[in-house]
């Protein structure tokens, strides 16, 4: 930073990385767009120099949660969370605003990130009998996860996961049909840049399905464009102010950011539906219908 | 006592996966008196393999066995021309400082190796099995993990024929029994630990398929199965086969029941906890190493 003169920085990938990299970009008043992070601590700490895209991680289960209570079939849930920042927050909202919306929470699991065996979690959710089970982890925890609870006979009628990816969806092949999960872009959301995204994504060689969280970082990128054009300047004070204060358009919708640098960028409920993640929600915006119950 | 009987199955299943691994690691350390910490590594390895196998030519993960099988021997034989026969040459402090640094060196370019070559990116694919289902689905027991155990217990036999029946199977319990009386006997210790290292690698990559098809990989899973792997042969006996798989089953039953009963967060706790109360007790381990 010192040496190459920069102007704004770029976040790293997830919430525990992020956390130790924005004390930098704090201590060298360098504005620093944070990439995917969105656990409440990063902001607890009310950074001046620093802002992201997506809200809170407490808030990531919140679309799926409402099309839920909108649709009025679900009654019970149970939660199942690897204990990393972002996934805890997840599952801290989930539980929050699952009790909010009139459902059962019939359990609130977490285990270790590396956990492998998960007969005993499993057991756990068999005896509460939940009409969905909510997994909010990353894939080294959700693929195990999955592939035992269908070997054991964990049977809800719908699953949901966090971090619903390619390499989630490869692993389990013909049982990820029905999968429900979030993004924060998908095929079909009528907000600017979608065309410059795929076609970015074409140019780069990388498939959206396999690294979603590319969504969140062009946003990135179009906050930052926006930022300059408006600011007139490189000057990191005089970007920081308009990072702080504009109102920025993307993909995935117009972004604000609080104060302590909080985007608004909501998550869009998806189902696995014909080997593909296709907008289950809001209603309004939904390319295909929610399929429920979904495990067969 | 539906829940108590299931945690059994998966306990026993999960230490039986366990056992497997540790087999190999007993195996050298018995025999070269190594510490080969890039023992997690091949199972890694293996994993990968059969995962590859599996995507790019649609070779099912038991018939991938077969490929694994030579493959993996052959380069347990040269990971022991290669580093292990020299360190072993070496004696006392020297030996062990020497086996933990070129095993644990070893082990770390083997995975950024496969970081660079496959990516870090988790690895896994479905094994469709219908599961057992006893009682008004009241006990589910997991047909994939069964089938594992099943080919874990009959590679255990065909291991322990191995080591009873064969002329070589018998040279090589007698370098772990004693060394300097094995050569004196006129056993080639260096046929007996190349032998021994290819069998150990191919069982540790064995085990990768298995750990494939239960749960998923990435490049850096190796190194700490190889530490539970070891706290496996030092519960069961340095140097024992019956000890590993012994040792597997106990730590497999303690890791379920502790989730169940406590927390997930508890397992490794109580387990290494209780590795830590049985040495303090019984430091030879269960079966000691003059047992193999």
């Amino acid at each position: 930073m010192t040496v190459d003169k920069v102007h704004l920085l770029l976040g790293p990938f997830s919430s525990h990385i992020t956390k130790a990299a924005v004390t930098v970009a704090d201590k060298y008043k360098m504005p620093m767009v944070m990439a995917e992070a969105n656990d409440a601590t990063i902001f607890e700490q009310r950074y001046k120099y620093t802002i992201n895209q997506v809200d809170l991680a407490d808030t990531e289960s919140y679309g799926y949660l409402d099309l839920l209570h909108t649709e009025g079939k679900v009654q019970s849930i149970a939660f199942v969370a690897e204990d990393t920042l972002h996934s805890t927050g997840a599952l801290r909202g989930g539980v929050k605003k699952g009790r909010e919306l009139g459902l059962k929470v019939l359990a609130e699991e977490i285990a270790p990130p590396d956990t492998k065996d998960f007969t005993a979690v499993i057991l756990k959710l068999k005896q509460a009998d939940p009409d969905v089970v909510y997994v909010e982890a990353f894939p080294q925890f959700e693929i195990p996860f999955m592939k035992q609870a269908y070997e054991l006979g964990l049977k809800p009628r719908e699953f949901f996961n966090g971090h619903i990816v390619d390499a989630v969806l490869k692993a389990l092949g013909p049982r990820a049909e029905g999968l429900t999960g979030v993004v924060y872009w998908a095929p079909g959301l009528p907000y600017p840049g979608t065309d410059d995204f795929v076609a970015a994504l074409k140019e780069a060689g990388i498939d959206w399905a396999r690294q979603m969280e590319s969504s969140i970082h062009f946003q990135s990128f179009q906050v930052m464009q926006q930022a300059i054009e408006q600011a007139g300047t490189l000057d990191p004070e005089a970007l920081n102010k308009v990072l702080h204060e504009a109102t920025f358009r993307t993909l995935s919708g117009d972004i604000v950011h609080s104060e302590a640098g909080l985007g608004n960028t909501c998550s869009y409920p998806v189902q696995v539906q014909g080997g593909e993640l296709k907008l289950i929600g809001p209603k309004d915006l939904a390319v295909v219908q929610h399929i429920y119950p979904s495990v067969k | 006592m539906t829940a108590l009987v299931q945690l059994l199955i998966s306990g026993v299943l999960l230490g039986g996966i366990y056992a497997l691994a540790a087999f190999g690691l007993a195996l050298i350390f018995g025999v070269c008196n190594i510490l080969n910490l890039a023992h997690g590594e091949f199972l890694m390895l293996g994993a990968l393999v059969c995962f590859l196998l599996g995507r790019s030519l649609g070779i099912d993960p038991f018939a991938a066995i077969l490929v694994l099988l030579p493959l993996f021997f052959v380069l347990g034989m040269l990971f022991e021309r290669g580093l292990i026969r020299t360190v072993a040459a070496k004696t006392g402090h020297e030996q062990l400082t020497a086996s933990v640094l070129v095993t644990l060196g070893l082990s770390l370019c083997i995975e950024d190796v496969a970081r660079v070559l496959w990516g870090a990116e988790e690895k896994g694919f479905y094994y469709a099995l219908p599961p057992i289902v006893l009682g008004h689905r009241a006990i589910v027991i997991s047909s994939v993990r069964l089938l594992s155990l099943g080919c874990i217990v009959g590679m255990t036999l065909v291991v322990h024929q191995f080591l009873v029946r064969t002329y070589l199977g018998k040279a090589l319990r007698a370098v772990t029994q004693n060394r300097r009386g094995a050569l004196l006997v006129g056993i080639n210790t260096a046929h007996v630990g190349l032998l021994t290292c290819g069998i150990g690698t191919m069982l540790a990559a064995v085990a990768g398929v298995f750990y494939m098809l239960l749960y998923s990989v990435n490049p850096s899973i190796g190194l700490p199965l190889t530490l539970r792997y070891l706290c496996i042969i030092v519960l069961g006996g340095l140097g024992s086969l019956f000890g590993a798989l012994l040792g597997g089953i106990i730590l497999g039953l303690t890791e379920v029941f502790t989730g169940y009963l406590l927390n997930p967060h508890w397992q490794e706790t109580v387990a290494f906890l209780m590795l830590v109360v049985f040495l303090l007790v019984r430091p030879q381990g269960l079966f000691g190493r003059a047992q193999l």
